[in-house]
């Protein structure tokens, strides 16, 4: 007797067997613990609700990673909360960065010198270059392609040495100041930045030919967890993800901040939204990203030294420093600055997506609101309807792709 | 911002009594009180002229006043238009609850959870109100000025192993 002639209706194993569904718990992790779960962005757990492999419901936790950055940062002076917003996630803390310094200069209406926005335009490529690697690794990891994971974490060091070259740190923050930058490139850095391209080029060139150019992998990716233009619009899903949809909106180009209205660079998009056009989206945008700050480095290098920080008188610098110290390493003044009265919103194109600063001030030196609009929060809210009806295989990879960065969703 | 979405703007605001600010660093921002602000947000997301489909954010501000004490303030985008503005509302004294907006733009449910759980606003008509980033049995809400960053939720006695 075969099971056909028992089972008189399509179902799934499980049922046909009399198992009941399962509901399992996928987290948390520490957000150190980058390529594991933290595909799914580290501190998220995951309650899923299967009918055999089939996710019928899915709840996201967020929160484990919360550690008060906007009390933190409301607490004290414009400058001190500087650092808090550079662990607002890895690399792409640095985007941050830029983003609250933006907002602060345009509140304070104070202008930056060539060399800071130039700067922190290279910085913010190859901060983007290092976290979209790791987005890749985590994907391959998440679909058992070690060797993508390999080529991807070549990318991700190359790019991360590269950000220790320019700031000191890789990608932790402390070298974006307000008014402007910390320091100049090292003198080496053209040759250094010709060899890393390289290297990045080739790693990016290897994880290629691993997963978009393997059918096996096309295949495993294609069709998972589609989402439409009108589905990111209506759950606030921006950045590659939207960029995958078909949409071709990138605050880059659409709402341009530093120069990016002076740089070439295309913006690659998809049609399904799906897994598949997830990945093509973050792995072209790794050569175009390539592409501006290899034009950003150009530029500077053709420029010789000069101002790193805005002149503002009273802004960034202490009252006593030497206006005449072009290093820009004069001493910060951690108790100002003294913003107007005003609202401001200012947003940047982070490796996830809009990341977005509402800065409210009531004149008086300290700040009343710091508000931190972190694509994470959208995208891990989005993941319980677009992965209803997908497989339980499908969550890590889904979520890699959509890059959940904890520091920007629990902040 | 176009002539013609400016005087649309205008005239929308006009009937439903709500005030438009536009400054350097502010951007376009739009007071409305809590009684109208629901048909306010539902017709700039409507409206053919406005059509804010996306919510891009919605948080609070704590004015320390005792009058309108809390705004909530929603930043809304028309992808089609290319235009965005903010929506402040105010709600009045002793206030600390709003209409929900989670059926105008889905997004919403998370946000103004984050709402409820950091500043303690009532969001009526909610599917699923609870807290999102702290512990369930949290008390307060911390992102109030009068809250304490020394903490008053130090562990309990009892549940220190």
């Amino acid at each position: 007797m075969s099971i056909d002639s028992e089972v008189s209706e399509a179902t799934t194993l499980s049922s046909a067997l009399g198992f009941s569904p399962a509901v399992v718990e996928l987290g948390h992790t520490h957000p150190s613990v980058r390529r594991v779960l933290s595909a799914a962005g580290g501190t998220m757990s995951f309650l899923v609700s299967l009918d055999d492999d089939q996710i019928t419901d899915l709840e996201v936790e967020i929160g484990i990673g919360h550690r008060g950055f906007e009390k933190e940062a409301e607490s004290s002076s414009w400058s001190r909360a500087l650092p808090y917003v550079g662990r607002l996630g890895h690399a792409s803390g640095l985007i941050a960065e830029v983003g609250y310094c933006l907002a602060v200069e345009k509140m304070a209406g104070v202008a930056l010198p060539d060399r800071a926005i130039w700067l922190r335009m290279l910085a913010s490529e190859i901060a983007r270059i290092t976290d979209h690697f790791a987005r890749l690794g985590a994907l391959a990891m998440s679909i058992g392609l070690a060797s993508g994971t390999s080529a991807a974490q070549h990318g991700e060091q190359h790019a991360a040495e590269l950000l220790q070259l320019i700031t000191g740190e890789r990608g932790f923050g402390g070298w974006i100041q307000l008014g402007g930058v910390r320091s100049s490139l090292p003198q080496d850095f053209e040759l250094r930045w010709s060899l890393a391209q390289a290297s990045i080029g080739a790693a990016l060139g290897k994880f290629e030919a691993v997963t978009l150019r393997n059918p096996s992998c096309q295949k495993r990716l294609r069709g998972v967890a589609p989402w439409s233009a009108e589905q990111c619009l209506a759950w606030g899903v921006t950045g590659p993800s939207m960029r995958a949809a078909g949409m071709a909106a990138d605050l880059r180009r659409d709402k341009p901040y530093l120069a990016y209205g002076s740089v070439d660079f295309a913006i690659p998009t998809g049609e399904n939204g799906d897994d598949v056009d997830r990945l093509l989206v973050v792995v072209r945008e790794i050569g175009e990203s390539l592409r501006i700050a290899d034009q950003c480095q150009q530029l500077i290098a053709s420029w010789g030294p000069g101002a790193l920080r805005s002149a503002e008188p009273g802004f960034c610098e202490r009252p006593d420093s030497d206006p005449s110290d072009l290093s820009g390493a004069g001493e910060a003044d951690l108790e100002g600055p003294n913003l107007p009265f005003g609202e401001v919103v200012s947003s940047v194109e982070s490796s996830t997506g809009e990341l977005g600063f509402f800065l409210v001030s009531d004149g008086e030196g300290l700040p009343r609101r710091i508000r931190c609009r972190g694509p994470s929060f959208f995208h891990a809210q989005a993941l319980q309807p677009m992965l209803l009806g997908a497989r339980l295989d499908d969550l890590l990879p889904t979520a890699a792709l959509l890059h959940l960065v904890s520091g920007e969703c629990d902040r | 911002m176009s002539k013609t979405f400016q005087e649309d703007l205008r005239s929308l605001l006009g009937e439903i009594g709500a005030t438009y600010l536009e400054g350097v660093t502010a951007g376009r921002k739009i007071l409305v009180g809590p009684v109208r602000a629901s048909e306010l947000l539902s017709r700039l997301r409507d409206s053919r002229e406005t059509s804010m489909d996306r919510l891009l954010d919605l948080t609070v501000i704590d004015r320390g006043k005792v009058e309108e004490r809390f705004e909530i303030v929603y930043q809304l985008e028309s992808s089609r238009l290319k235009e965005s503005l903010r929506v402040h509302v105010a709600l009045g004294q002793g206030e600390s609850a709003t209409e929900s907006v989670v059926g105008f733009w889905p997004c919403a449910n998370w946000l103004e959870r984050e709402a409820y759980d950091l500043f303690g606003i009532q969001f009526h008509g909610h599917p699923d109100l609870r807290r999102i980033l702290l512990a369930p049995d949290f008390e307060g809400a911390p992102l109030r000025r009068d809250f304490s960053r020394q903490s008053d939720m130090a562990l309990p006695e009892e549940r220190v192993e």
